[in-house]
């Protein structure tokens, strides 16, 4: 089957029509409204989570005392801005952002499936993300309502200091868990769904590659979020007084904690990028009308990066008193795992060559991915590095660095995929002057508001602070560099608004966009637009490879 | 030491973008291996920049027809770009290896190294040379022995002067070389733990000597000398702090428990440079900062003796009679209930968790928190005892000195 000889019965019924209420909503166990009411709960946290990012940069935009209150009080509010701003985009924007929202969509569609294999398991995930959001909010607003101190300890949740704030740590760390599970469902649903519900003639070398990276990424999801939530259960426990292995006053150990804390989330970065990858290539191939370069070094890349991911959580712990031969082993694999990732980037630009290059915002953002990704991982070799992560470590480099990563790599990557796929999901098509606009806004902001951080890093400039003196021989970089920062913060801040805002507009006044407007192979497109509650209104079968651009290809 | 001296007026080498001031002898090695990487990031980043933009420009969309070749994959090209980076990586790996095996286990034996015990609490730092004596980072320690004070004996004595009224919460004095007082928020004088020693029988016991709190960085810089190695034995009080100093390229967690964690540099040049706490340790973690000053042989053994208040052998043995005597005697394989502790260090010691060897950190673990090992033949009957880490650092090397 090709993409020319699909004739859809215009009857004018799809997912979003086909069943009206509220309550057809909430109850629904069609994967693609999940998906929305995913991607719906991701964009608004995301201003959420974005709008504490832009209050700390407005504190730190100058030297001495920013906005906040010089007391007690005003301190424990800014290191609750950083810790929500650190919980909100970690658990509840970018690890559901792209495999819950846009996955959960996409995956059977690209599959040629009616739905996920366990359509109820899909819902109850979904549910158990609002019920971890609440309990979130809920320690949030209990902190500044004076029910309880402010949450402070930062996302990572770290011993001694967790088990001493007064803050809600129980509450918060609890909500996590229950992300966790979330997320493990998420991942067992897709696990099932890639092995047993690929239509007919799809083998697993014919599968689109955001499938794979989506596959990765499930395997990670069930294999590595369990020992997160064993520890934060260990964490509980602690607090309570219940069992002591972490409390040193007791007999435990501090460290350990970070060691079964990175043992999770040092994987977990990879959950976050992995999916960004898949829909990076998706668009490469289709934007340049050509076959994707080296599809299987791509496919088993994202498997190899899964893998070693696993055992290199160690390199979060070389200031901690590690030995030096634990060090060693753990920066040798963390070099491992920067190969198969190299490889991607340049698969990604070789299929470039020769291509057929359009300039549609979808690929306006994957170029600026190549580009800011590409920074985010040429900055982690220092970090990798022993000696010089001396430099670095808990420094604004490392902030700067792992914002290249998930917000240069996966938001740029979401942003790239809501406007791919925004015309299939509702029908619209979205105002291009205006994206194409924010596009450009984003990658100037984004570059002035972290770029300049890494000159921070190389002045020592530690992380989470409140306010900062320049009376000293680092100051000049730490003024100039943090004003600078906070302009491309309010930059950034102002491009992701905007570009929201084109998109929910598009779903109401946009023109109706055709089946396929981007010329794309993989089978999403084959269905209508947007498409009806069971996906295809025909049985679905390939006999050819995802991408069937160009010469010599169709079917073989 | 004063609070009202001058930091160091020689123009001080400052950051570039790239660079924080080499302040150590190992700071360039480190710079090398981050200069290496920084060239070659940036060679690719503009290859693969230029490639994908070169591309961009001259493949772009001319027709919705466009044909393109289908090029699969090529076995040649993929090798060379795994394989260059592969290589470039594991020799990085290895140099990076080197200086970080260097500093981060400082040997111990180094001749005329100079040893300081750094202590994290929320939220100051205090820096104990075991030579007696400490400087904290939120206090500035003061000795008014030239105010015409110096009779000032007891609380008392030290309200009638009318200097009470200087201080805020959180300052403490000594009087008298007898017993420590802080101010609490609510006023008034209460008896302070921070003494080394409270029934030190010190020769300069009629100063009044002064912690007097501050947030002022520059008034409480530690000394160290220059071209001296310096090694820093890091530990907290209470939760992760981190102590970091980046003009010397030296970081190391500060974690709570019962083990000093070490680190160490040699410094090259004279001047003020910039302490930070990297661990978020709660409310004033952005606070616990103040300067190192690097100065000349001679100045540091002039500021030793400013610091000097207790003879560390003395305070050592004072800790020893007060806390450790009445169940320890100091006499070869006398038991009294405990364990001698004649000739500790330095030999192994049986316990129920195995053979140990005698070293700072079994001492302290056994002091903070004892049923942790049992030495073997003794009942698990001693509690923890409340020993500060000044207090630790003397108290070791009263024992060490017992022969």
């Amino acid at each position: 089957m090709s993409t020319h000889d699909t004739h859809h019965a215009d009857t004018g019924v799809n997912y979003l029509n086909a069943s009206k209420g509220i309550g057809n909503w909430l109850l629904t166990l069609d994967h693609k409204r999940i998906g929305l009411m995913y991607l719906w709960s991701v964009m608004f946290f995301l201003l959420v989570g974005g709008t504490f990012a832009l209050l700390i940069r407005l504190q730190l935009a100058f030297p001495g005392h920013g906005f906040l209150p010089q007391t007690a009080e005003g301190k424990n509010m800014y290191n609750e801005f950083f810790t929500l701003h650190g919980v909100i985009m970690v658990f509840l924007v970018i690890i559901p952002g792209i495999p819950a929202a846009l996955g959960n969509f996409f995956l059977p569609l690209q599959l040629g499936a009616k739905d996920v294999a366990f359509p109820k398991l899909n819902l109850a995930s979904f549910y158990l993300y609002w019920i971890g959001a609440i309990m979130a909010i809920v320690a949030i607003l209990g902190g500044n309502l004076g029910w309880w101190g402010r949450l402070d300890t930062g996302w990572t949740f770290y011993t001694s200091y967790s088990l001493t704030t007064s803050g809600p740590v129980i509450l918060a760390v609890s909500a996590a868990f229950i992300l966790g599970f979330s997320s493990i469902f998420t991942g067992l649903n897709f696990v099932a769904t890639i092995h047993k519900m690929r239509c007919p003639g799809m083998g697993w070398y014919r599968m689109p590659l955001f499938l794979w990276a989506v596959y990765a990424t499930a395997i990670i999801q069930v294999l590595a979020t369990p020992v997160l939530g064993i520890t934060l259960l260990l964490l509980i426990m602690e607090r309570c007084d219940i069992i002591h292995i972490f409390n040193p006053a007791k007999g435990g150990d501090p460290i350990l904690f970070q060691h079964f804390f990175w043992f999770y989330s040092h994987p977990a970065v990879y959950i976050m990028i992995l999916p960004g990858m898949g829909v990076i290539s998706e668009i490469i191939s289709a934007q340049s009308k050509k076959v994707i370069f080296g599809y299987k070094a791509i496919a088993n890349s994202s498997i190899a990066i899964a893998v070693i991911s696993f055992v290199v959580w160690g390199h979060h712990m070389f200031m901690s008193g590690q030995t030096t031969y634990a060090g060693a082993v753990f920066s040798f694999l963390t070099f491992a795992v920067a190969i198969p990732t190299a490889i991607k980037v340049c698969n990604w630009v070789a299929t470039l060559y020769q291509g057929s290059i359009s300039l549609d915002t979808p690929m306006l953002y994957a170029l600026s991915f190549l580009f800011l990704f590409t920074i985010g991982g040429l900055t982690g070799i220092p970090l990798a590095t022993l000696s010089t992560d001396i430099v670095f470590h808990d420094t604004y480099y490392v902030v700067a660095h792992f914002h290249y990563v998930m917000f240069g790599g996966t938001i740029i990557a979401f942003f790239a995929g809501l406007h791919y796929w925004w015309p299939k999901m509702f029908g619209r098509m979205y105002n291009e002057f205006i994206a194409k606009c924010c596009c450009l806004t984003i990658f100037v902001g984004f570059n002035l508001c972290f770029f300049t951080q890494f000159f921070l890093g190389f002045a020592g400039f530690p992380r989470r602070y409140y306010s900062y003196g320049v009376d000293h021989e680092l100051g000049d970089v730490w003024r100039t560099m943090s004003g600078f920062s906070s302009i491309g913060a309010m930059i950034l801040g102002f491009g992701v608004l905007v570009s929201f805002v084109n998109l929910i507009v598009a779903v109401y006044t946009g023109k109706k966009a055709s089946d396929n407007p981007w010329g794309g192979t993989t089978l999403e497109w084959t269905a209508a637009t947007p498409p009806p509650t069971l996906n295809f209104d025909h049985d679905v079968s390939i006999d050819r490879d995802p991408y069937i651009y160009g010469k010599n290809t169709g079917h073989h | 030491m004063n609070d009202t001296a001058p930091l160091t007026q020689a123009p001080q080498e400052q950051a570039t973008l790239l660079q924080a001031p080499q302040g150590s002898a190992h700071a360039p090695q480190i710079d090398i291996v981050l200069d290496v990487i920084n060239w070659v990031s940036l060679i690719s980043l503009i290859l693969i920049t230029a490639a994908m933009l070169y591309f961009v420009f001259k493949y772009r969309r001319k027709t919705e027809h466009d044909e393109t070749p289908h090029i699969s994959h090529n076995l040649t090209l993929e090798v060379i770009w795994s394989v260059i980076p592969m290589v470039f990586l594991f020799g990085l790996f290895f140099f990076g290896y080197k200086t970080y095996a260097e500093i981060n286990e400082p040997p111990a034996n180094v001749h005329g190294a100079v040893d300081i015990y750094v202590t994290g609490r929320k939220w100051n730092w205090d820096f104990v040379y075991p030579q007696g004596g400490k400087v904290n980072s939120r206090s500035s320690l003061r000795n008014e022995k030239n105010t015409g004070l110096e009779k000032i004996a007891d609380l008392a004595a030290f309200k009638a002067s009318g200097k009470d009224k200087d201080f805020t919460a959180g300052d403490s004095i000594r009087l008298a070389g007898k017993n420590d007082f802080t101010l609490t928020d609510k006023g008034e004088w209460v008896k302070a733990e921070a003494a080394a020693s409270k029934k030190l029988d010190d020769p300069k016991s009629s100063d009044l000597w002064v912690y007097q709190k501050t947030t002022d960085p520059k008034a409480n810089y530690f000394v160290v000398p220059v071209n001296t190695p310096v090694r820093l034995h890091i530990k907290s009080e209470d939760v992760l702090h981190s102590f970091a100093i980046p003009s010397m390229r030296v970081k190391r967690d500060a974690i709570p428990g019962s083990q000093f964690r070490s680190t160490w540099f040699t410094p090259v040049k004279e001047g003020h440079y910039l302490y930070t706490c990297n661990e978020m340790c709660g409310t004033d973690h952005s606070y616990m900062i103040g300067y190192m000053k690097v100065v000349s042989m001679a100045d540091y053994q002039k500021f030793l003796k400013d610091i000097n208040v207790v003879d560390p052998l003395v305070a050592g043995k004072d800790c020893y009679k007060n806390k450790c005597s009445s169940c320890h005697s100091l006499e070869e394989g006398k038991k009294i209930i405990g364990p001698s502790l004649f000739n500790f260090f330095g030999t192994k010691h049986k316990t129920n968790a195995g053979e140990v060897a005698g070293d700072d950190a079994y001492m302290i673990e056994s002091i903070k928190n004892p049923t942790a090992k049992i030495a073997e033949g003794f009942p698990p009957v001693m509690p923890p005892i409340a020993v500060s880490d000044e207090e630790m650092v003397y108290l070791i090397q009263y024992l060490k000195s017992v022969k």
